[in-house]
């Protein structure tokens, strides 16, 4: 169906080829996963196969890519409308009408399909992707699980062969997410669809791809094959793989119902041991909140967001904000920072109100990364950045760069802010946040589009900020990293704090929220690889 | 009901020449009729009130708008609305025997209080070819107490209602009622205008009666007309303002359903 | 009678219906400076839009162009009484310390302040800010991605290319709104030209980056995407389409400004719309596009343009025939009331009950009785 024949690719202004002599076939019918670290080339991979690289994108393709018996070369991305649908990382931005109808149509009308296949195929799609109940709603108006839905939808009315996917999932709470996966895993049985995706989180996906398609980035060789083959050795790995290999479980589990088939023996050898729980540092009378928010109510045009929130934020936690997309959890932490004024109940930072307190006070108190790092970044390059940085927070002159530097240490000086990868433009932001030394850090999504690596090291400068007597939150549909991270966690649900206790606590009672390893050896309440390997290592050791 | 169409749809050739033809011969015609101007032999200008200064006896056009200019006390200030070629450096005089009209004959009936000045304003409101179908009224002059440093616009604008337009005069007590400075193709220019006679402030006074002071003031005259118009423009605006209610109670309702 | 013909069966009207409608009262409110008839165009259509918008984004715009109005009104008299103290009235409000500007500009800044100035300041800012509240009437109900969809295929690349410029400048203001309150975050307490440069730069870049994502989107979604046309025949209807706007443009100039040399206005007119109709009909036939469910044109459209050209001929009548009544001989009068051109006003209030009730959004209702039977 796809045939990639030597293909390489270098973008106009770059030395090196992003892809290069890249073979791959992917057969009709198929789930092929894309999997790689950020900014290795996998959307340049995606992009190629509709022809937006290199017609839209420009840089120079070498070799050929064939879709369904057309040249890419030859087809512009219109010419292949028909043949593959191409949905983007952010739904929103692609949308070219107003309504869900008008948009799933919107492609047929180009394509100058008659009226009445028209009328009918609308009506298939809405059925197949469960939206007619939203079938005049404004797009705006949407979830952001619904409008990954209608994006998907958008491209399906064509009746494409072949439909593309960037990052389906990322945005998107772990309910919706289910959803989407749902959405394609039936395209591809009932429809025959060829589906070709990238994503991060793997644990999501991977069980779902009958083929896995690593791009290591650099130009390096694209290697492809059977996911539990290529996962094998594999630096990306999700979680269910990464406790098959320290189990030594082969072939690899890629499911969380494959792996608890083999988890008898593993969870017999554990029964005995208790997993580590967070010390929490002893909230109450002897330590003063850094935060406290007292029956905060706050909205927006008559919509109420948040209703009645209590709670505290003490020093030398992480603590986890969970919640579904629109739970209030960004309005809850711009609350945080005076930016959403409480319609009432109150806000209060070490006794000050937020917003009451003036902006050269504030980042004294508070830093907040937004879930757009960009929106605090604006400078032509990272020197410049930090520069600024340190003139804003009133800090000695290189602070930033220090800080940036352990954080992240191979940023280059000049590069422009909008050219980093997601990873390094967090670290970035939160470098620049960090300057001003705020006692409370709050994050908002920080791991969207961030891979495996950026997240581990995410992981370590938010236990550093814990281990430093500071107090970090982090907004997040990120349910593994929760587990790795955070000693407190929050969930919002219709703008009430339906659960405030410690990890291990409220993961473990909702297998929504559950990690991979709590859902394979639940009852137990392990919760990261991790900790399983340790727990391992020590049982082996008292057993010789 | 689904209409079957042929595998293979061919759009009928279409008479591409004559339809291109036609409609550059249209095109072409547009043009030519909206370039089109009419015979240049009668003189062009615009329709505007003169404004002049009385110096030596003898009307001056000013080269500056009323309001940029400052009256001196004793002045005479002189409008005269009419169609004016463009060729016309002098522009059109008010009609005035200037031996009736005078700032004695104008302003001899008033007092400035300290600190005001007395201005002469003679207004001719012009011919009837000059006005839109009605006839004009009555030239006529009166006498502004203004404050020294009011400009010429202000001193008008004590005598008459002036309606004015990026700081220009445009009418005088609403003659013409619209346009302003409005060009004209076709004006015809009469060497010699006859003095026409001038309602000055005095005789007013004579007609009604030397003990009505009120009569003289024009602003008493229309403060009378205003109150007649006052409850029709506050009715609409009581209207409008419902309608508004209306409008804002309809999308509180909205919202909190 | 087929029920889009009801002006009861709930459906929404064509968003070309409420565009011209809202064109209507903004041609007759350009006539005027009367604040009477403004202040009822002002109301008739924040009536109309309260009483048949929608609640899609869109709809809610109407009160930030009236926010926007009342900003208009506030900046024109701040200039007018500030700064052009040239043309101020005897009626003396308060008195600045003036400033002449260098230059003989005519132009002061500071100095007296008249009841006059501000008066037709006032009068002449309610003119804009009508229009331009007719502008969001009709935005508002109509919205202006859905108008694209009624373009004629020969105008469909100049309408998306309007359209996305018309979502582009909400979205720049949403953008704004984030950015400033990340500056807050930074320390920026905003204002001055450095804290733009900083908005300027996350913003426009931010932008820029979503329109290069939704040409994107477009292209691999079949945009551009027509059937062979011939260079020749493309140059013809592009010719057409752009005379014939021309020609519209030169004859609702001719009609509009009213000067004496209007004569040609209304042949220009016609001349034009036959030759843009003539190209789009051409270039319509040999674009690929087709449409899915169009918006019907039906008997409540018809009634809907019409209660929007009521008060526009109303208006234009009443400006030749009883000028007296609209424009005011000075800006202290009692403006007089132009009985018909307000009765035409009036009527561009009846599409509150003409132009058909929204269908419900959501849960779907019981169905009633097919009105189709009723009013056969």
């Amino acid at each position: 169906m796809i045939t990639f024949d030597k293909v390489g690719l270098t973008y106009a202004e770059a030395d090196a080829p992003v892809l290069a002599d890249v073979e791959l076939t992917i057969p009709e019918g198929e789930l092929c996963l894309v999997i790689g670290r950020t900014g290795s080339g996998k959307s340049t991979l995606l992009r190629a196969i509709n022809g937006l690289v290199p017609h839209f994108s420009g840089g120079t393709l070498s070799g050929r890519v064939i879709v369904d018996g057309r040249d890419t070369r030859r087809h512009r991305p219109r010419d292949l409308a028909d043949v593959v649908g191409f949905v983007g990382q952010d739904p929103l931005a692609g949308f070219v009408t107003d309504t869900v109808e008008d948009e799933l149509a919107y492609g047929m009308e180009s394509l100058g399909l008659a009226a009445a296949v028209m009328r009918q195929r609308v009506e298939e799609t809405l059925d197949l992707l469960g939206l007619p109940d939203v079938r005049h709603q404004p797009l705006a108006d949407l979830s952001a699980g619904q409008q990954q839905r209608v994006a998907i939808g958008s491209v399906l009315t064509t009746h494409p062969r072949i439909l593309v996917l960037d990052e389906p999932t990322s945005a998107l709470d772990p309910q919706a997410a289910e959803e989407v996966l749902a959405t394609l895993q039936r395209l591809v049985h009932d429809l025959g669809l060829t589906v070709v995706l990238a994503e991060h989180r793997l644990e999501r996906v991977v069980q779902y791809a009958d083929r896995v398609v690593l791009v290591p980035g650099a130009g390096r060789p694209v290697r492809h094959g059977d996911p539990a083959v290529v996962l094998q050795d594999s630096s990306i790995a999700p979680p269910v793989v990464e406790l098959g290999r320290v189990t030594g479980w082969r072939p690899l589990p890629l499911s969380v119902r494959d792996a608890r088939r083999r988890a008898a023996p593993v969870r017999a050898l554990l029964a005995d041991r208790r997993p580590p729980t967070p010390e929490r540092r002893a909230p109450g009378p002897p330590m003063e909140p850094l935060a406290r928010v007292d029956h905060l109510v706050a909205g927006y045009r008559g919509l109420r967001v948040l209703d009645g929130v209590s709670t505290g934020l003490w020093p030398g936690e992480v603590v986890a904000l969970m919640g579904r997309n629109g739970a209030g959890k960004s309005t809850l932490l711009r609350a945080l920072v005076g930016s959403k004024r409480p319609t009432s109940g109150r806000v209060r930072l070490g006794g000050v109100a937020p917003d009451e307190l003036k902006p050269t006070e504030l980042l004294r108190h508070v830093g907040l990364v937004p879930q757009e790092p960009n929106d605090l970044l604006y400078a032509h390059s990272v020197a410049l950045e930090c520069v600024q940085a340190d003139r804003d927070a009133g800090v000695g002159a290189g602070t930033t760069r220090t800080i940036l530097e352990r954080l992240s240490p191979d940023i280059p000086d000049s590069a422009h802010p909008r050219d980093l990868s997601e990873g390094q433009r967090l670290t970035l932001a939160l470098a620049v946040v960090l300057a001003a030394r705020p006692p409370l850090v709050l994050l908002d999504e920080p791991t969207r589009g961030l891979d495996y690596t950026a997240k581990h090291r995410l992981v370590e400068i938010l236990r550093d900020l814990a281990d430093a007597g500071r107090c970090a939150v982090l907004a997040t549909h990120d349910v593994e990293l929760v587990a790795e991270v955070s000693s407190r966690v929050l969930v919002l649900a219709d703008g009430e704090l339906v659960a405030d206790g410690p990890t291990p606590d409220v993961v473990t009672a909702s297998p929504a929220f559950a990690p991979q390893t709590a859902k394979i050896l639940a009852p137990q309440r392990w919760l990261t690889p991790t900790q399983v390997a340790t727990a391992l290592a020590e049982v082996t050791e008292v057993s010789l | 009901m689904p209409r079957t169409l042929p595998s293979l749809r061919c759009s009928p050739s279409l008479p591409w020449r004559p339809v291109a033809r036609a409609t550059s011969a249209l095109l072409g015609l547009c043009f030519v009729l909206g370039s089109w101007a009419p015979p240049a032999q009668a003189e062009e200008g615009f329709r505007y009130w003169n404004y002049h200064h009385l110096t030596a006896g003898a009307w001056e056009f000013s080269q500056v708008g009323a309001a940029g200019y400052q009256p001196k006390d004793g002045a005479v200030e002189g409008y005269r609305f009419g169609a004016t070629p463009n060729s016309d450096k002098n522009g059109l005089p008010p009609r005035a025997d200037l031996d009736e009209v005078s700032f004695e004959s104008v302003c001899g009936g008033e007092q400035a209080p300290a600190g005001d000045k007395r201005v002469a304003v003679v207004i001719d409101y012009g011919v009837p070819a000059d006005a839109d179908g009605e006839a004009p009224a009555d030239p006529r002059a009166g006498c502004a107490v203004v404050d020294t440093t009011a400009n010429g616009q202000q001193a008008l604008a004590a005598v008459a209602d002036v309606r004015t337009q990026d700081g220009l005069v445009c009418a005088i007590d609403g003659h013409p009622v619209s346009g302003c400075g409005e060009p004209v193709s076709d004006v015809q220019v009469s060497d010699n205008e006859q003095p026409v006679a001038f309602e000055l402030p005095g005789a007013e006074k004579a007609a009604a009666g030397p003990t009505d002071e009120s009569a003289a003031d024009p602003a008493a005259s229309t403060t009378d007309q205003d109150s007649d118009l006052l409850w029709p423009a506050v009715g609409v605006a009581v209207l409008a303002g419902l309608i508004g209610a209306g409008a804002f109670a309809l999308n509180r309702r909205r919202n909190s359903a | 009678m087929r029920p889009q013909h009801l002006v009861t069966h709930p459906r929404s009207l064509h968003p070309g219906a409420w565009w011209l409608w809202a064109l209507g009262l903004a041609a007759a409110a350009s006539r005027t400076q009367n604040p009477v008839p403004l202040l009822l165009v002002l109301a008739v259509t924040g009536f109309v839009v309260a009483a048949r918008r929608s609640d899609a984004p869109w709809a809610r715009s109407y009160g930030a162009f009236l926010k926007l109005a009342l900003v208009l009104i506030v900046v024109r008299i701040l200039f007018q009484s500030v700064l052009s103290s040239g043309s101020q009235g005897p009626t003396v409000l308060l008195t600045l310390p003036d400033l002449p500007v260098p230059g003989s500009t005519g132009l002061k800044l500071g100095g007296v302040i008249s009841l006059e100035a501000v008066l037709q300041a006032t009068y002449e800012g309610l003119q804009l800010a009508t229009i331009l509240c007719c502008v969001g009437a009709a935005n508002s109900l109509g919205s202006a991605r859905r108008l694209l969809r009624s373009m004629p295929g020969a105008l469909y690349e100049v309408g998306v290319a309007s359209v996305i410029a018309l979502t582009f400048a909400p979205q720049l203001v949403t953008d704004a709104g984030r950015v400033r309150a990340a500056q807050r975050l930074r320390g920026q307490s905003g204002g001055g030209l450095t804290s733009m440069k900083r908005l300027a730069m996350p913003v426009l870049e931010g932008a820029l980056d979503r329109s290069v994502e939704l040409a994107a989107a477009m292209d691999s979604r079949g945009y551009g995407r027509t059937t062979h046309r011939s260079r020749g025949s493309r140059r013809l209807t592009g010719l057409l389409v752009f005379g014939g706007i021309l020609g519209v443009a030169v004859g609702v100039y001719g009609l509009l400004s009213g000067t004496s040399t209007s004569w040609f206005g209304l042949p220009m007119l016609l001349a034009g719309c036959v030759l843009a109709a003539t190209g789009t009909y051409l270039g319509g036939r040999r674009t690929g596009r087709t449409k899915y469910r169009p918006d019907p044109w039906a008997l409540p459209e018809w009634l809907v343009v019409g209660c929007g050209l009521v008060p526009a001929v109303t208006m234009f009548w009443s400006v030749r025939t009883d000028p007296a009544s609209l424009f005011l001989a000075s800006a202290t009068t009692v403006p007089p009331v132009p009985l018909l051109a307000c009765a035409g006003i009036m009527v561009g209030l009846l599409p509150c009950v003409l132009a058909p009730p929204l269908p419900r959004v959501g849960p779907v209702a019981p169905v009633g009785t097919a009105p189709v039977e009723a009013a056969a």
